[in-house]
């Protein structure tokens, strides 16, 4: 598998300031009835802090994707429920694809600047070395 | 509608939550039809097996665990972005 780095090598303050980041192509999985399906592609947050990849409410409504349920989250400001539907995400640097349910929350953009956000159910895949004096993030 | 059913099987796993906290604890479960179809170790395992067997038809994937999700860190601390 390839080796990527998504952090901002050579410029350590940057890495601070905004974070591992991976592209990351969304749309719903692809059917007999749609096997090219819309595809939207983004600078994915990685997010060793969340246990679930989310999405922006935007990107779901966009997209149409599949709804598969629901999960309670737990944060400082008390518990929430966000939907959770079914997205297929490929992440072409690292010639990957998954099929997972990812939570859509409300207003990230305005909240991280980002829309997504590469949590550990992503992770639990790859081995990420995370350079903080250098500003380089490798990602296998 | 689709969404209505997926909620129905919800139910279902709420009627049946605490054996799969004690059988099936941090697995993955997918309901369709009110029925328990399949336990996985991950969510995409649990995902891509029921986009498989069910394509669009409405289906529940649900992960078995007695606590709330954590909250990503980022939406907990995160910063307006510079010019907002």
């Amino acid at each position: 598998m390839p080796v990527v780095d998504c952090g901002t090598p050579n410029e350590p303050h940057r890495l601070r300031q905004e974070g591992p980041g991976l592209l990351v192509e969304i749309r719903h999985p692809p059917s007999i009835h749609d096997p090219d399906p819309e595809t939207l592609t983004f600078l994915g947050l990685i997010d060793t802090g969340s246990s679930h990849c989310c999405v922006d409410r935007s990107i779901v409504q966009s997209l149409g994707l599949q709804y598969a349920g629901k999960a309670d989250f737990g944060g400082v400001e008390g518990n929430f429920t966000a939907g959770r539907y079914v997205a297929h995400l490929r992440f072409p640097q690292l010639d990957a694809t998954y099929q997972m349910t990812v939570a859509a929350m409300q207003a990230m953009v305005d909240g991280i600047g980002r829309p997504v956000l590469l949590g550990r159910d992503f992770l639990q895949f790859h081995r990420l070395l995370y350079d903080g004096p250098t500003g380089s993030v490798t990602l296998q | 509608m689709s969404r209505q059913e997926v909620l129905e099987n919800l139910d279902v796993y709420e009627s049946m939550r605490s054996e799969f906290e004690a059988k099936h604890l941090h697995k993955w479960v997918v309901f369709a039809d009110k029925q328990l179809v399949g336990v996985y170790d991950t969510n995409v395992e649990a995902t891509s097996a029921a986009i498989q067997r069910f394509g669009e038809k409405p289906f529940l994937v649900h992960e078995v665990r007695k606590t709330p999700v954590p909250l990503p860190s980022s939406l907990i601390f995160g910063q307006p972005r510079a010019g907002r």
